[in-house]
């Protein structure tokens, strides 16, 4: 220890000790200090705790002093009236936020930003009951907080139970978005109203078997009949993909709507005939009209035993690799098919060489001339088209193969080259009928060699193909 | 004056009967006696005023200030956890401690004040704005002046010592309390004690010889003339 700071602290403790015995008198005992530096030092420092002692500045006032105690006696006294009534209050009224303020100012900035959270999320959360549309961002807020309702749910009926309000609570939100305007937000709502349907069905199927869980199931078949009957109500209203969204919930409801098994497409042969239309499927209304691509026909059909029949002309110009036909019942329900192909037109063949001409060339005597060859050739080929690589069809018309190439021969032991471009691939009767045996030196090779019946123009043949998709 | 007295130290043998009456004293307090309040207040009261004192200038403000300390002990007291005398002291301390700062911090954001009157040779009716009591037996206004601006730099010294030589000088030499109990109330030892009060008193030492321009009698000469020996 520095003995300065001992020496400094006896020599306060003496001066201390006198002056607390008499307090008012400024004549202290002498120092026993002597004249060192460091005694020097230390009485200097000495006095300057005695001047801060004596100073009259340090001193109170007695007049203040009792104003003072006074002031401050009422002040207790306030606060003692204070906390008596603080301890009648009951103890939510000391959580009471006024008294939290009351206790620190930083309780107002903490209970405001505390309010302000609060009303925030509350906001939130109601702005989000609201919200029916899928793609606003509080919608996943909705979703959010009725799986927390879910989890939070104890058991399976009263999952169940909110199963079916969740679902309820679709189905009447759906009445907002039933309108063309709002195709994508109706189908996502309609989605989740079949998914929380099946939800429910889950749910009520984990319930024991008992009077609980056949309340449950007589009301989710309430809802499911409620459901079919406000689903109905909307079809009207309704664009036809809208229409054919429907129709599947109405089907996933057990509803009685149409289903499309097949679709055949014949298409004429000339441009002025009529194109025909075979729906096969359940459902099927008398009355309903043909939907191709989108488009409502006006063509009326016929129903027998449960095939729709139509027929309507044809625009074999078409150049599209897909049809979609669907048939719209007269109570607005809508089902339709896809056909698929790469070529529609039917029968632009480009010959894919199945003609297997059989001609019997006769010989010619002169040998100036090849020979007529006669030959009968038994295309079979032809008329392939390469559209629609789906088409079973081939050749077999009987189109009148008036080929018009063959029989180019030079003489030599080709009688002719030709096959005949017959125009139907079909069968032609004639392989080819070369006019011109050839001019060959030899004559016996005609032009009709039935081995040329393997035209290779095939044919183009644009004779009847039919189509089926299924 | 207000007449205080001031009895300290742990080698008194009473000690522990002392702690254990101020400690009832304390409790009394706590539940919002008027009478334990009123002998804490007279207890405490030069020391507080005294610590305000030393750190503002001027008398008014060191009794608003020192009013404001010994409100806010009636308020918050019934939630002093503490038990002892020291414990206590260096409570109400940190009171006055916030209370000055909060003053001097309200200050700074107010716009300078210049006065429309000339204060040199005007204060004879200020007697609130003096350090030194109208009721003082020195009443030559030419003394007035000297022991204002000689307290005010006492003042500007005692306000550039640490928080914690402050209230050892406050402990030692206006509460009177022994080395041990300061230590108790600052929670030291008491060798610790004892360097800040040899430093506090040499800063202060220091402060005020620069303070004092050549050819002027320095206010520790002055006291020194006074008669310490």
């Amino acid at each position: 220890m520095n003995p300065l700071y001992e020496h400094l602290n006896d020599e306060l403790e003496r001066q201390n000790g006198s002056f607390w015995s008499a307090q008012t008198s400024p004549n202290l005992p002498q120092s026993t200090l002597s004249d060192s530096d460091s005694d020097q030092e230390i009485q200097g420092l000495v006095a300057i705790a005695r001047r801060i002692q004596l100073a009259p500045a340090v001193r109170v006032d007695a007049d203040f002093a009792g104003r003072l105690e006074q002031r401050m006696l009422v002040h207790n006294a306030v606060q003692r009236m204070q906390r008596i009534q603080r301890a009648q209050t009951p103890w939510w009224g000391k959580l009471s936020p006024r008294s939290l303020v009351r206790a620190h100012p930083v309780f107002s900035v903490a209970l405001s930003c505390c309010l302000l959270v609060i009303l925030l999320v509350v906001g939130i959360v109601i702005a989000s009951a609201q919200i029916t549309n899928p793609h606003n961002p509080l919608y996943a807020i909705n979703q959010w907080e009725q799986d927390v309702r879910l989890s939070l749910s104890g058991s399976a009926a009263a999952r169940a139970e909110l199963d079916l309000q969740f679902a309820a609570d679709r189905l009447n939100t759906l009445a907002d978005l039933a309108n063309p305007s709002d195709t994508q937000s109706y189908e996502q709502q309609l989605e989740d109203l079949s998914q929380q349907i099946e939800n429910a069905v889950q749910s009520i199927n984990q319930v024991p078997a008992g009077p609980q869980r056949s309340q449950l199931q007589s009301n989710l078949a309430a809802l499911e009949t409620h459901a079919r009957q406000v689903l109905r109500g909307f079809l009207p209203r309704l664009n036809l993909q809208e229409r054919l969204a429907t129709t599947d919930a109405l089907a996933d409801l057990g509803d009685n709507v149409p289903h499309l098994r097949s679709v055949q497409l014949v298409l004429p042969t000339h441009s002025s005939e009529l194109a025909t239309v075979i729906i096969d499927g359940s459902g099927l209304e008398s009355g309903a009209q043909l939907v191709i691509d989108g488009q409502v026909m006006s063509s009326n059909g016929s129903l027998n035993n449960g095939v729709y029949t139509f027929k309507l002309p044809w625009n074999s110009n078409s150049s599209r690799q897909s049809h979609t036909i669907g048939i719209l019942n007269p109570d607005g329900t809508f089902a339709q098919i896809t056909m698929f192909g790469s070529s529609w037109s039917g029968g632009n063949g480009n010959g894919n060489h199945r003609g297997n001409g059989n001609g019997n060339g006769n010989h010619g005597d002169n040998g100036n001339h090849g020979g007529n060859g006669n030959g009968n050739g038994n295309g079979n080929g032809g008329g392939n088209g390469n559209g629609n690589g789906n088409g079973n069809g081939g050749g077999n018309g009987n189109g009148n193969g008036n080929g018009n190439g063959g029989g180019n021969g030079n003489g030599n032991n080709k009688g002719g080259n030709g096959g005949g471009n017959g125009n139907n691939g079909g069968n032609g009767n004639h392989g080819g009928n070369g006019n011109n045996g050839g001019n060959g030196n030899h004559g016996g090779n005609g032009g009709g060699n039935g081995n040329n019946g393997n035209s290779n123009g095939g044919g183009k043949g644009n004779g009847h193909v039919l189509k089926q998709a299924q | 004056m207000f007449s205080w007295r001031r009895t300290s130290g742990s080698s008194d043998p009473d000690t522990g009967k002392r702690a254990s009456a101020f400690t009832r004293l304390l409790d009394s307090a706590r539940q919002g006696e008027s009478e334990a309040l009123s002998t804490l207040y007279r207890e405490f009261l030069p020391g507080v005023f005294g610590y305000v004192a030393t750190r503002v200038p001027d008398r008014a403000t060191a009794e608003d200030l020192t009013s404001e300390v010994f409100l806010k002990m009636v308020e918050g007291i019934g939630q002093l956890r503490t038990g002892d005398e020291a414990g206590f002291v260096a409570w109400i301390l940190q009171i006055a401690r916030i209370t000055v700062a909060g003053f001097y911090r309200k200050r700074e954001k107010l716009p300078a004040h210049v006065p429309l009157e000339s204060t040199s040779g005007d204060n004879e009716g200020d007697t609130e704005n003096m350090p030194i009591s109208a009721s003082h037996p020195d009443s030559d206004p030419v003394r007035w002046t000297e022991a204002r601006d000689e307290w005010n730099t006492t003042v500007k010294a005692m306000n550039k010592l640490t928080e914690e030589q402050r209230q050892v000088l406050v402990g030692r030499l206006l509460l009177g309390y022994d080395v041990a109990t300061v230590a108790r109330m600052l929670g030291k030892n008491e060798n610790a004690i004892k360097a800040l009060q040899f430093r506090a008193l040499h800063s202060l030492h220091r402060f005020l010889q620069k303070d004092v321009s050549p050819g002027e009698t320095s206010p520790i000469e002055t006291q020194n003339r006074g008669g310490v020996r």
